[in-house]
């Protein structure tokens, strides 16, 4: 079976592993530039098992499907690409083209969904491949993995649980299109359940204290990818007039009182501050640039600017 | 050799064979450094979990395990003895 990988993050350096492991002949990796150091992260492994690259942007452009049938291409995947790829180029290979997306489809549909269901408290989460369509992430689901979310996972720790359950999506799916490609399952999506999310994060990035205490850990877990960089930066909130970003926050369970905002007396390293049930145990925080324990910079008695809309 | 100077350079070689990273010293700090991004560390996870026949949980996921070389060789360590 000929293949043609479009892949970036890690994500797509795995699923490149993992196609090589199969045995199948990988026409090409197609990724992006982008990444640490000199290039791509997947073009680095992509050569360094001698395999072709091509320019990921080539998806977009009607042409590319003339070269995908020239190469006799049978299966197109795309592992966490960001380019829209052209509907004649999805018609290009034999057996179809398909997508691993990091979510469950069709309710987090779009990007960032580990971020987007931490940040609705979701308890259980997905990986989904699906055979791709003209329209982003609508189309028929071939397998699907569940698994749970615990209320100590964070946006890092979901992606990890994302990749991992994704890897056998893979070789189930190669497998099956090698056997017989049309066991491939093709399961409709309901799309009345779609729901769509935008790259960025919720509230313009700001927490609300008014919301309660489940909302706000909620929000910060949902940006959690420490020691690594956040796509959506830190929740930031304001004290005295200074910026802070919420990096580690846990629930207490206890109920509070106070006006939302405040800050009480700091415990170890920590400090709680009042949401609008209970209070909140702040660990990590953000100041200047700067990553700090909460106590070395929230004074008891002080207060948060409650200055968004309660989440509720 | 001490066994966890022998998983350190195990582990030195995972970073330099398949992830292309130099690692100066066992001690040198892989994060503040910026030697192991998110992905590298996502792709460090598996590479440990199959070179060690390891399944690391992940709700025991400390990220000061992942700081040196030679944390990383105690945890390993640690995860063969729970094996």
């Amino acid at each position: 079976m000929k293949l043609v990988l479009v892949a970036e993050e890690a994500a797509g350096v795995q699923a490149l592993r993992a196609v090589t492991r199969s045995g199948h002949e990988l026409v090409a990796v197609m990724t992006s530039g982008e990444g640490k150091g000199t290039g791509s992260p997947v073009r680095d492994v992509a050569m360094q098992i001698a395999c072709a690259t091509w320019p990921a942007e080539w998806v977009r452009d009607p042409g590319f499907a003339a070269r995908l049938r020239a190469e006799g291409v049978d299966a197109l995947l795309n592992v966490h690409s960001l380019f829209l790829v052209h509907p004649a180029v999805l018609a290009a290979p034999r057996w179809g083209a398909y997508n691993m997306h990091p979510g469950p489809l069709p309710e987090y549909a779009g990007l960032n969904p580990v971020s987007w269901a931490l940040y609705r408290g979701e308890t259980t989460h997905a990986v989904t491949i699906h055979r791709m369509g003209p329209k982003v992430d609508t189309g028929p689901i071939a397998y699907q993995s569940s698994f749970p979310i615990e209320t100590h996972d964070t946006a890092l720790t979901v992606s990890v649980k994302c990749a991992k359950a994704g890897l056998p999506l893979i070789s189930q799916l190669l497998t099956t299109l090698a056997d017989d490609p049309a066991g491939v399952p093709e399961i409709p999506q309901d799309l009345c359940r779609r729901r769509y999310y935008r790259p960025g994060p919720p509230e313009a990035g700001r927490i609300g204290w008014s919301s309660p205490g489940r909302a706000v850990v909620n929000f910060v877990r949902a940006c959690d990818y420490v020691p690594f960089r956040s796509p959506w930066g830190h929740p930031r909130t304001v004290l005295d007039g200074r910026e802070v970003a919420i990096v580690k926050a846990t629930r207490t369970g206890e109920p509070c009182g106070a006006p939302a905002g405040t800050i009480a007396e700091a415990t170890g390293r920590a400090a709680l501050v009042a949401t609008d049930d209970e209070w909140v145990r702040v660990h990590r925080v953000l100041v200047d640039g700067h990553m700090v324990e909460a106590s070395e910079v929230l004074a008891a008695g002080r207060r948060f600017d409650a200055d968004t809309m309660p989440v509720r | 050799m001490s066994e966890l100077k022998a998983l350190e350079g195990e582990i030195v070689g995972i970073f330099r064979d398949s992830l292309k990273i130099a690692v100066p010293a066992s001690d040198t700090d892989l994060l503040a450094t910026g030697l192991l991004d998110s992905l590298g560390f996502v792709d460090l996870l598996f590479r440990l979990e199959q070179r060690f026949a390891l399944q690391i949980a992940l709700e025991s996921l400390d990220t000061e395990n992942f700081r040196t070389v030679a944390n990383l060789a105690a945890f390993v360590a640690a995860q063969q003895l729970i094996v």
